[in-house]
């Protein structure tokens, strides 16, 4: 995949074109929607950061889509990969049965995504967004339940500092924001401060 | 991750003018109180921020060794914090009314009174070791003390058995995770450290609690081994797949030796003395007449002065109980382990190294 630079001039004369490509980098639909399922019911109850009726929305939108030309859309891609790791750490057990949706060793379908999502993230959007900090707090969570402390800690400052940046650490009176994106804005960085602390 | 990592926080308090959630999305039920899939979120932001006003500020440094203290912080703790749970999340008898309308509510319940459990105990950690002399200053110091390591193993078996609970509820298996491993390997570390440095009584003398209860109980001995014995249980069962787990197992190995060890010392003896009647007990002593030994203040030995006669006479038995190397054990062992923050002891010894190469434990 060719490297995306905030920097790169190309970048600013012709819209990315990565639709094809960002799909690449996930599961099959089938594989996604059963993970991202499982996420949903059996993972979220743990923080809620993710709302689910407004994720699935945008969720089913993003598939729709046949270009995704904004940063938001590649880290909600992100997003859906970080979702679909922390629902392969969240499986019972390695021999889980998926009914037959999910034919790879769940072990190796983890790194895949892995791998996936770490190509993904090396194009660090231009504007910071609640999409993003949601991704990097589920990054947190993979790290952390894979006992890499350190980089959960550094990833962790990273999302705190995207947070920062939206200004969630402060009542938004002035954006345009309507009472339910307030809501959220409060939510997630107040599980970002539970985290922290 | 700041309090457990020993790190500063990334969110200073004093730089954020945002409000709480509003616990108004998904509404389950408005009256008597708001219930939605939130709510128990806004009770762990809580928490965390009573926690913090307590270990935050510098006076908690000296104030975590004092007695007084610690009772004073653990009242507030309680008047905050578990006295004020909404019906659906009371810790002892959780109102369930709601449970049909909301499925994931159980575990979520079982995650938060483990949170709550833990935090209270960590309020109460310097005292795994109250006869320590750098914590008793006089006798009524040394009363409280041990009754806060009292608190401290009932509050951690308490942990254990909702991380049970928990674990059961989201369907047992060896998920990779790292909140019920991490906290198990936390509380079975500190209640396997109480248990070994519980002091029984001497010729007769009892300690008693403020309120007038013995702390030397054998019944809740046995209650806290086993909880003990059921958090290593669990944390095996999750060693496939956690590496957070199988370092746990393999470093809780020698202490879960030595407390077995002691029980099964403790369990002869009550058994060689089962139809002996025991003195009636004697008052606790003035501070004067107290002496280094019955404090065990001094420098415990090194050995038992006669193991061969240890199991058979039940009054010759010194203050620091048997095998009398728990002390030691714990000072040589686990020092990272009784001075560092809660559980950075766990991740920065660099002997226990949690990566792949890491040989999976073998029970």
């Amino acid at each position: 995949m060719r490297r995306i630079s905030s920097h790169d001039p190309d970048r600013l004369l012709q819209p990315l074109n990565l639709g094809n490509d960002i799909a690449k980098h996930l599961p099959k639909r089938l594989v996604t929607d059963c993970l991202i399922q499982f996420f949903i019911q059996e993972v979220n109850w743990m923080y809620e950061m993710i709302y689910p009726a407004a994720f699935f929305e945008k969720y089913y939108l993003w598939w729709s889509q046949p270009n995704h030309y904004t940063d938001d859309d590649v880290q909600f891609g992100l997003l859906i990969l970080r979702l679909c790791l922390n629902s392969l750490q969240a499986l019972p057990h390695r021999n889980h049965p998926t009914d037959g949706v999910i034919d790879a060793p769940l072990a190796a379908l983890e790194r895949g995504l892995h791998a996936e999502a770490c190509k993904l993230d090396i194009c660090r959007p231009r504007v910071s967004s609640i999409t993003r900090v949601q991704q990097l707090f589920f990054h947190v969570c993979y790290l952390k339940n894979n006992a890499e402390i350190k980089d959960s800690w550094f990833v962790l400052s990273d999302a705190v500092k995207e947070a920062h940046e939206l200004g969630l650490h402060l009542d938004d009176t002035t954006a345009n924001s309507n009472e339910f994106e307030l809501e959220i804005r409060r939510r997630v960085f107040w599980n970002l401060y539970i985290w922290d602390r | 991750m700041s309090t457990f990592l020993g790190r500063w926080p990334l969110i200073p308090d004093n730089y954020c003018d945002v409000r709480l959630p509003k616990n108004n999305l998904q509404t389950i039920t408005a009256h008597p109180y708001h219930l939605t899939p939130f709510t128990d979120r806004l009770l762990h932001i809580h928490t965390t921020r009573v926690m913090t006003a307590i270990m935050v500020p510098p006076s908690w440094k000296t104030d975590k060794t004092c007695p007084e203290s610690v009772l004073r912080h653990a009242k507030h703790f309680q008047e905050s914090i578990q006295d004020c749970m909404p019906p659906a999340f009371n810790l002892k008898t959780p109102d369930m009314t709601w449970d049909a309308a909301l499925p994931s509510i159980a575990q979520k319940r079982e995650h938060l009174k483990a949170n709550i459990y833990a935090l209270f105990a960590s309020l109460h950690r310097s005292f795994i070791n109250p006869y320590s002399d750098k914590l008793i200053k006089s006798t009524a110091q040394l009363e409280l003390a041990a009754s806060h390591q009292i608190t401290l193993a009932s509050a951690c078996s308490d942990t254990i058995t909702s991380l049970i609970r928990l674990h059961n509820i989201m369907g047992g298996g060896d998920r990779q995770a790292f909140f019920i491993p991490m906290t198990l390997i936390e509380t079975s570390a500190v209640l396997g450290m109480c248990l070994l440095s519980m002091r029984r009584p001497v010729k007769g003398a009892q300690y008693y609690s403020a309120a007038g209860e013995a702390h030397w109980d054998l019944d809740m001995q046995q209650r806290l081994y086993n909880s003990f014995h059921k958090a290593l249980a669990l944390l095996s069962t999750l060693t496939e797949r956690s590496k957070i787990a199988q370092k746990g197992v393999r470093v809780l190995q020698s202490l879960k030796r030595k407390v077995e060890s002691r029980i099964a010392a403790e369990n002869d003896s009550r058994a060689s003395h089962v139809n002996r009647e025991f003195p009636a007990p004697l008052p606790i002593p003035d501070e004067a007449t107290l002496d280094d030994e019955w404090l065990g203040c001094a420098s415990p030995p090194l050995v038992p002065e006669s193991t061969s006669n240890q199991e058979n006479d039940f009054e010759t038995n010194n203050l620091a109980g048997f095998p009398n190397d728990g002390a030691e054990y714990m000072e040589s062992e686990w020092a990272a382990f009784a001075c560092s923050p809660d559980q950075s002891w766990f991740f920065s010894d660099d002997l226990f190294s949690v990566g792949i190469e890491s040989p999976r434990v073998i029970n």
